[in-house]
């Protein structure tokens, strides 16, 4: 599918019917942003840190137990503009986008980092994919894999937002329902314990299948 | 130990927590520069007067008793800075929600320029304001004792960047209410009790105020020059009317009005909000709020300070689709409906004392009005202004999914103002609540924008409902929202129990349902109803609604902050250009 241009972004940042338009707000600084392929999209204030003296591991076999004991695992942090956040070698925080994003049904994105910041060993999406008709900032996964503390303050642009029109048009249906700030994994949602129950157990595996002589 | 040691030690101990305490709250995160203000002005003055007491024990005899008692006072005035630590401490990020405060901060300080203000969130449900330079003034300076000198005191609160002329604010909310942005609507009322201290410290207006209740103690066969300063025992009802009029019933209504000019329909919906979760008609409640003027008596005050036709304007101004107008109008006659019915003025009229108040408020409403519209007029801001505040986009913006924080208008995109906001906020969650309290299934066919027809026939086939038990419904639904215990609610239609399940919200405890409101139901049933409410998701959506506006309000903040620091780039190029 194509990647939407420049032109094609503008055009659908202009759009009046918020239906169909695409909205990215606070955009700032549009004629910076808004690039060749990509708008520039900006670090949010709002971050959380997993708080790893607390957690032995993440079993999303057991997401339940692990989301209500949420607050003990995470530490919530928010920051003032100007204010830096240091990420440590190898460290992982979520981190948000500053502006709110409204895909209008039809477009999908992907958030993928700045070539700059890449260099530094800054990489800000593991799972950079957005589904068409998304609203809401959008989470961060900012991981240093360089060998040197980075510093990152809100504000700066830290990603990129690359669009895509999609062949159909469906509604979105996804399980982050306009989030306004950065949100955990919710583990719940995920619920694997079903296809564990399954794939442990040696009936369903479908032995008599596999082993028709005993 | 003597005494006096044991009195000295207190001091230095106190001394010693206090800047223990500070310089910890002095590490956390403010939305804006005044929590740390109000530290740096605590921990001076706690200094002054511990150093200041210490240095006069040296010389005062033993046996000087009032020494002593000088220094007990002074122990209670250290007590009392160190309590206040709190006020800073609670204002704190995590505690509040920085962009909005940052945001109210700003519409308050361009109010009152010059004043500092602080947010935090209290544990009373109740919204306050007290301001700080004259409390510590009373404790440290104006009293028997002078533990400071005016001199001294004015040097430290200049060294805390505050200006004691122009005072320091903290507002207190409801913690309960610490995620309900629209609620913070309230600061306009707060704010107008500054405008009400001011009105009241007016000469005319007291000279006006004594003329109201020498007419009234007149009346009613009392006599007396000035019942506001003579002995209150010797004028009975007359005197305690004075009391009632000044303390209560005038500050009250100009702080409504104040707010109904900052944020207009916002204010009213706030204030009828409010009103529902209380009794309309009693003037008299719980000891702290005696005397508070009723709520209907409230409502009415400030919807008849709205100019005429204003609500026919403030839908044509802001281009509201027909349906969407539709619910907001009935909306609004649900309001009128409020005030019409005069029950709480027989209420007043029942209580001598109140007649008397409430009687002279009547008399003394146009000079406040008046005085109002001055005070507010200077700073650019009218009751006319308030049709032009809110504008469909927000509202649709709103109900779309998206932060109402930008709109586009005929003449370009705008970016909405705080009033724009929360005037959004409170008309979509006007239309939410209408919506689902006609039915549900018109709720889902406004937030998809179906068409007219579905939706004029849904409204059509709606069964008609007493107003009343609308307003009751509604109020089941607030309790709710703050987590309270709704009261048991029965409805003899045929459509009894989905009207009844309509009042739960997924906070509902289970012993809720089965204790207040479906007692005799089957306890089996309760998971199913629980189920039915989660999925039809009102308060979810509310909720949502909350949230979004309090991004938008953040982003306003932002927007502000961007186009100042974009000007100060542009000048500073323009400084720098010899040319």
């Amino acid at each position: 599918m194509p990647i939407l241009t420049r032109h094609e972004i503008l055009d659908r940042l202009d759009q009046t019917d918020l239906r169909k338009k695409l909205l990215v707000s606070p955009l700032l600084d549009r004629k910076r942003q808004v690039s060749l392929n990509s708008i520039d999209v900006r670090l949010g204030t709002d971050f959380i840190v997993i708080q790893q003296t607390n957690l032995t591991c993440v079993d999303p076999a057991h997401g339940k137990e692990f989301e209500q004991n949420l607050g003990r695992y995470q530490e919530r942090v928010q920051l003032s503009f100007g204010e830096p956040f240091i990420l440590h070698p190898g460290q992982l925080v979520l981190g948000c986008t500053l502006e709110f994003i409204g895909l209008p049904e039809g477009v999908c994105g992907q958030i993928l980092g700045r070539s700059s910041w890449g260099r530094l060993g800054l990489i800000s999406a593991t799972a950079p994919f957005i589904a068409s008709g998304f609203r809401g900032v959008v989470t961060l996964e900012l991981e240093n894999l360089g060998q040197i503390p980075v510093v990152v303050y809100p504000g700066y642009m830290i990603a990129q937002l690359v669009l895509q029109e999609t062949s159909g048009v469906t509604p979105y249906e996804g399980k982050y329902s306009s989030p306004t700030t950065v949100e955990y994994a919710k583990l719940s949602a995920v619920d694997p314990k079903e296809e564990i129950d399954f794939w442990s157990n040696s009936e369903s595996f479908g032995r008599a299948e596999t082993d028709p002589e005993t | 130990m003597r005494a006096r040691d044991e009195l000295l030690e207190q001091v230095i101990v106190l001394r010693g927590q206090v800047l223990g305490i500070s310089a910890r709250i002095r590490e956390l995160r403010f939305p804006s520069g005044a929590p740390v203000s109000l530290v740096d002005l605590i921990e001076r003055l706690v200094r002054k007067v511990a150093g200041t007491v210490e240095g006069e024990a040296a010389n005062a005899s033993l046996d000087n008793r009032q020494f002593d008692r000088r220094l007990r006072f002074a122990i209670r005035g250290l007590e009392r800075l160190a309590a206040h630590l709190r006020f800073a401490e609670r204002a704190a990020a995590p505690q509040v929600q920085p962009g909005s405060v940052r945001t109210l901060v700003r519409v308050a300080e361009e109010l009152f320029p010059g004043s500092r203000f602080i947010f935090r969130p209290q544990w009373t449900f109740n919204y306050s304001q007290r301001e700080l330079v004259s409390t510590y003034r009373g404790m440290f300076v104006d009293n028997d004792f002078g533990l400071l000198r005016e001199d001294e005191y004015a040097e430290i609160v200049t060294l805390s960047s505050i200006r004691a002329q122009d005072g320091f604010y903290v507002f207190g909310f409801p913690r309960v209410e610490k995620d309900s942005v629209l609620c913070h609507v309230a600061l306009g009322h707060e704010l107008g009790h500054k405008y009400a201290e001011e009105f009241l410290e007016n000469p005319l207006a007291g000279q006006f105020l004594g003329h109201v209740i020498k007419q009234a103690a007149d009346t009613t066969g009392r006599t007396g020059d000035n019942p506001l300063v003579e002995d209150e025992s010797e004028l009975g009802d007359a005197g305690s009317a004075g009391e009632i009029l000044c303390s209560r019933a005038l500050q009250e209504t100009i702080a409504d009005l104040t707010g109904l000019h900052l944020f207009g329909f916002a204010a009213l919906a706030y204030t009828a909000r409010i009103g529902l979760l209380n009794e309309l008609d009693e003037a008299q409640r719980i000891p702290a709020t005696e005397h508070y003027p009723p709520w209907r008596f409230r409502l009415r005050t400030m919807i008849r300070a709205v100019p005429q036709h204003w609500f026919e304007q403030f839908l044509q101004l802001g281009q509201f689709p027909e349906n969407p107008k539709a619910l907001v109008v009935m909306s609004w006659k649900k309001l009128l409906d409020i005030v019409e019915p005069q029950s709480d003025v027989e209420g007043l009229q029942r209580a001598p004392k109140l007649r008397i108040a409430y009687e002279g408020l009547e008399q003394l409403m146009e000079a406040a009005v008046d005085f109002l519209n001055n005070e507010l007029g200077a700073k650019g801001i009218s009751i006319d202004s308030i049709p032009g505040m809110a504008h469909w986009r927000l509202v649709e913006a709103l109900l779309l999914g998206f932060p109402p924080d930008r709109y586009e208008a005929e003449d370009g995109e705008k970016i909405a103002t705080v009033c724009g906001i929360l005037n959004a906020g409170w008309i979509a969650r006007s239309l939410q609540i209408q919506a689902y309290l006609l039915r549900p299934s018109i709720a889902q066919l406004i937030n998809n924008h179906i068409s007219d027809r579905d939706i004029q026939e849904a409204i059509a086939n709606t069964p008609k409902l007493d107003p009343e038990s609308l307003y009751f419904k509604e109020s089941c639904y607030e309790k709710l929202v703050l987590g309270l215990e709704p009261e048991q609610y029965t409805c003899d239609d045929t459509n009894a129990p989905q009207e009844v399940l309509s009042c739960l919200s997924e906070h509902i405890t289970k012993e809720w349902i089965s204790k207040s409101l479906i007692a005799a139901e089957d306890e089996a049933d309760v998971d199913t109803r629980a189920k039915f409410l989660n999925d039809d998701g009102l308060l979810a959506k509310l909720e949502l609604q909350q949230r979004l506006t309090e991004k938008a309000l953040e982003y306003s903040d932002l927007w502000h902050w961007w186009s100042q620091a974009k000007m100060r780039k542009v000048a500073g190029k323009q400084d720098a250009d010899p040319n």
